[in-house]
């Protein structure tokens, strides 16, 4: 089940040639760039009900809800989509006016981002983000900010590979997505000595037509590239095709399709439970990952009536009504509570932290997808009269405004417990798989904690999807 | 342009939205809304505290969450500046917001009042 399927997604008819275009990302992502511009507009300067509101409603509803199903079905397609990479072209314009520096030696691993995405769950709660066009807005706009001054200072590929919570999110998560960016056939690869998957590579413009492939569809991106020649980027997160086991630090920008001058690279179908069986992360993303995991049980607990009594009970208790502090405590509580119960199965079964994150990535997916599916399965259609409002508003009427109907989500609750189940299914068996792998004459009696933290997982997530939803902006009222 | 005036003007300045209105609501104690598909509240609506009697009235209601759609009231006029607001649909517990159009004297006031629901 783990092994290679050995399939190429872009072997389908057309999609090689459109991938290797040169605006092939473009094309994907102007629409989410004017998105963006759209949600900025209408946040700043629309009705301020998020309901109503582009900002909000394509944030914290429309992008989950697609983000899920695209990690569910193909793998990190928003990362390949990301308009915050068209920033890129501003960042080469600073790069000659700022001083340049490597980035620190000390932060070249996930703990930043691990840092910066808890700070978003705090404040996802304590702002209410998501009832509010006007932060949302603001968020937007700071994170294309983030990105810009990061990527304009430090070499490209270091706001995604070390700083992006959103991008690592994707990349965490993508690991058990049903593709990945492998060599077709290792042995091109075990007599390459140009890397151009890595480093890409200069060829000379009249070479375009005339190398193989038909690299004719490949105007390439003409980035420092000396008079009459064109670069074709690389790996802007160093990542390097024949070695890659894993989907983390991938953005899916196919720079090593277009560069591979053997045409040897490809979006290979595989299990989606090869990545948990096979890796072993290092410790810094292995938490990030576990964080993660129990990140999710937190977001969706935090809409359901037990989480409203364990906070009154919590202001009782220390006898304060101060929301942000009851706030920093149950979220910093459940995650401390989360991390210690995944250290102690891994110290009772044997395994470490790092083999056992990866283990619990299905059930992450899960969770995260279910919540979000919730909330796109009965707002699906709440965006389009969101759009037409702003528009309308900015001269561009598209059709009579609409109210956006009530939403229903009335059957999710089946999609929630399916996905679950089958995450279940595949973290069991990951679990099996890791210990003939990696412990083959272990006691059967240490697959236990890890198999009871799946199932303590899943019960908890499948015990808040069945809760009554509720969305509250206060803690206590 | 000038729309990118104001933009520009809320980005320097980094001021909220304002929450002022014309439109003054108050909703009438009764029992406890719970989530229900076909609700039903009492408001009394005025202007600059006096009583409005203006047959033109619409009210909806919409979650503090994105998504979740908008729920638009039957209005039926009570005398003395109250409004039963009717059929609705309250699909969600949590925060809610009922928003209020109405015209007097051919000029249009509008208003929001925030309101709870329980699961």
């Amino acid at each position: 089940m783990t092994g290679q399927l050995r399939r190429d997604v872009l072997a389908l008819p057309g999609l090689r040639a459109l991938v290797r275009w040169r605006y092939a990302r473009l094309l994907l992502q102007l629409p989410l760039l004017a998105l963006a511009l759209l949600a900025v507009y209408d946040g700043f300067s629309g009705s301020q009900l998020a309901g109503l509101n582009v900002a909000t409603v394509s944030v914290w509803v429309q992008y989950r809800g697609l983000l899920a199903l695209s990690l569910l079905l193909v793998g990190n397609v928003f990362c390949a989509a990301c308009p915050l990479l068209l920033t890129r072209g501003p960042s080469r314009v600073l790069k000659r006016l700022l001083p340049q520096r490597t980035w620190p030696r000390f932060l070249r691993n996930k703990y930043l981002t691990l840092a910066l995405t808890l700070l978003f769950l705090y404040s996802y709660e304590a702002f209410a983000l998501w009832a509010s066009p006007w932060l949302t807005a603001w968020l937007i706009v700071s994170y294309f900010a983030a990105a810009l001054l990061t990527d304009s200072v430090f070499p490209a590929g270091t706001f995604c590979r070390y700083v992006c919570p959103l991008g690592n999110f994707n990349f965490a998560l993508s690991s058990v997505s049903p593709t990945l960016i492998q060599a077709k056939d290792l042995s091109i690869c075990a007599s390459c000595t140009s890397k151009a998957c890595l480093h890409g590579r200069t060829i000379p413009q009249e070479h375009l037509a005339a190398t193989p492939h038909d690299f004719s569809t490949l105007p390439a991106l003409p980035l420092n590239g000396q008079s009459g020649t064109v670069t074709l980027p690389g790996c802007e997160t160093r990542l390097y095709v024949p070695t890659m086991t894993s989907t983390q630090d991938c953005t899916l920008c196919l720079n090593c399709v277009r560069a591979c001058p053997e045409d040897n690279v490809g979006l290979m179908l595989r299990s989606p439970l090869a990545e948990a069986v096979q890796t072993r992360p290092r410790t810094d993303l292995a938490l990030l990952l576990v964080l993660l995991t129990w990140a999710g049980l937190v977001n969706a607990f935090a809409m359901t009536p037990p989480y409203f009594l364990l906070a009154r009970w919590l202001a009782t208790t220390l006898g304060t009504h101060n929301e942000p502090v009851l706030l920093a405590l149950i979220l910093l509580s459940t995650l401390a509570t989360g991390l210690g119960l995944t250290l102690l199965a891994a110290r009772l079964s044997g395994l470490t932290l790092r083999t056992l994150a990866p283990l619990l990535m299905p059930l992450a997916l899960a969770v995260w997808g279910g919540h979000a599916l919730y909330h796109f399965a009965g707002g699906a259609g709440t965006l389009w009269p969101a759009v037409q409002a702003a528009l309308l508003r900015l001269g561009l009427p598209l059709g009579p405004a609409a109210l956006p109907v009530i939403a229903r989500a009335d059957t999710s609750f089946w999609l929630q417990a399916t996905l679950l189940e089958l995450a279940l299914a595949g973290t069991l068996w990951a679990i099996l798989q890791r210990f003939q792998h990696t412990r083959p004459g272990a006691s059967a009696r240490r697959l236990v904690p890890p198999a009871a933290l799946a199932l303590l997982l899943f019960g908890l997530a499948l015990w808040l999807f069945a809760q009554p939803m509720q969305a509250r902006v206060g803690l206590l009222t | 342009m000038k729309r990118v005036g104001l933009l520009l003007a809320l980005l320097v300045c980094g001021c909220a939205p304002s929450s002022r209105s014309a439109l003054s609501i108050r909703l009438l104690p009764g029992p406890a809304l719970h989530v229900q598909p076909s609700a039903e509240v009492v408001v009394e609506l005025s202007v600059a505290n006096r009583q409005l009697a203006a047959a033109d009235v619409s009210a909806q209601a919409d979650m503090r969450h994105p998504g979740m759609g908008t729920a638009v009231a039957t209005v039926t006029p009570l005398g003395r500046g109250r409004y039963r607001l009717s059929n609705l649909d309250l699909p969600m517990a949590g925060d809610w917001v009922l928003s209020v159009k109405a015209s007097t004297q051919g000029h249009p006031v509008s208003g929001a009042a925030a309101f709870s629901v329980l699961p």
